[in-house]
């Protein structure tokens, strides 16, 4: 179930934005503003059910923010799923590859998102 | 751990597959280079060409090296692509005499031309906008706001203070309007076109500034039926290429020779800008950025 999820993207108007899309689970959201950042929120956040990652961040990209989450084992069960932009299919394909569970390209309608949340936690 | 001749020395030995290695261990180890915002020394004949760095270093390398390779031809010279970290180290880079071309976006360009007797050679020519682009302020079509002044009070988002068709171009037409910075709300930077249009899609913001062509992307990922344009800006030209003061008269009319035979539409256009998404060249001068600077002015970054 759905209960805590981590979203990590340098534009804190896009985590307003997710506290929108994500209203209808009810779950908890925690900020992080770029890789390092989403590192620390969670070591104190074990608990986080979904990350919801963008690519391009300063001091820690996406990419790197994945190598770091598969190479811990308390956190590489966690599904991550990238929300990219235009013409970064190459970051894109390196992540699935990396391990994320899946994408969405910006911007997205909130049914794109919903979909790969449903596969990720069938909601029956 | 091995060192660089001994890694090249094993690729060789590999044949076609191994030089192919070395060639891409070349490429990365200049890439490294110039992403660490190193220039390298070089013969104080070589023209190196600074790119604005809007994209990574090995895509924008792949893009640009075929003009480089162009201009070596036409010039007589060899011109090498340099990709400096970020956009502080473009400037630097141009500040400090470290390279003798640039390629930049208007804002950059007009920052620079502030400071140095820079001077516009060609500009770029797109797909769909030509030697000109401009921006939109766009609303949710459910928002009820139907035009500019409907804007009073609302939660605006803008791409970034240093975008050109994010957030300059947008001051400029509400300052045309009447309206300023006061009369409406400014959220946080969204730092991605996407992320405007995303907010603003999402219920975030009440309106936002874009790239005209980047609500034209975002046609196929949303619902843009949804979206209502309330605004259009004021065209203004794009990207130039610029040539400093320390490239000799001579070479600098080699290379805008060079550069405007690569005409809009035509067969060596193509052939030597398709992978920058480039279309040719065309002439340019200073006083075409004009209203740019006023813009920025507005917008308090120049």
């Amino acid at each position: 179930m759905l209960k805590k999820v981590l979203v990590v993207d340098d534009s804190a108007l896009i985590h307003q934005m997710y506290k929108m899309v994500l209203m209808r689970y009810r779950c908890e959201i925690i900020d992080a503003m770029n890789g390092q950042d989403g590192l620390d929120k969670l070591s104190t956040n074990p608990d986080v059910s979904l990350i919801l990652l963008d690519i391009n961040m300063p001091v820690m990209n996406g990419i790197e923010f994945i190598k770091k989450v598969m190479a811990v084992e308390a956190y590489n069960t966690i599904p991550i799923v990238m929300v990219s932009t235009e013409g970064k299919e190459e970051d894109t394909l390196r992540g699935l590859a990396l391990g994320a569970k899946g994408y969405v390209k910006k911007p997205f309608q909130p049914s794109d998102l919903h979909a790969i949340i449903e596969k990720i936690y069938p909601s029956k | 751990m091995r060192s660089p001749g001994e890694i090249f020395r094993r690729a060789a030995s590999r044949g076609p597959q191994g030089a192919a290695a070395i060639k891409t261990g070349i490429l990365l180890f200049c890439f490294l280079l110039f992403s660490a915002g190193i220039v390298p020394e070089t013969a104080s004949s070589e023209i190196k060409f600074a790119i604005l760095p809007r994209l990574g270093p090995v895509e924008l390398f792949n893009m640009f090296n075929p003009l480089a390779q162009y201009l070596s031809r036409e010039a007589d010279e060899k011109v090498s692509i340099v990709i400096p970290r970020d956009f502080a180290a473009f400037k630097s880079a141009i500040r400090s005499g470290q390279v003798d071309l640039g390629f930049a976006n208007p804002l950059v360009y007009v920052q620079l031309r502030k400071e140095l007797a820079i001077e516009p050679l060609a500009v770029a020519s797109e797909p769909k906008g030509g030697t000109r682009f401009r921006g939109l302020i766009i609303a949710r079509a459910d928002s009820g706001i139907r035009g500019l002044q409907g804007l009073r009070g609302k939660k605006l988002a803008f791409v970034d203070r240093d975008s050109a068709g994010g957030y300059l171009f947008q001051m400029r037409l509400l300052h045309k309007a009447g309206l300023s910075a006061d009369d409406i709300v400014m959220l946080p930077f969204a730092k991605k076109h996407d992320n405007v249009i995303s907010s603003v899609f999402h219920r975030a913001a009440d309106a936002g500034g874009i790239r005209e062509d980047d609500l034209e992307k975002a046609r196929n990922k949303v619902d843009v039926s949804q979206i209502r344009i309330i605004g259009y800006t004021d065209y203004y030209p794009n990207w130039p290429v610029f040539a400093l003061p320390s490239l000799a008269g001579e070479k600098t009319a080699r290379i805008r020779a060079a550069l405007l035979k690569l005409k809009t539409n035509t067969r060596p256009a193509a052939a030597t800008l398709g992978t920058a998404e480039l279309t040719g060249f065309e002439p340019v001068s200073d006083s075409d950025y004009e209203q740019l600077r006023e813009a920025a002015a507005l917008a308090g970054v120049l």
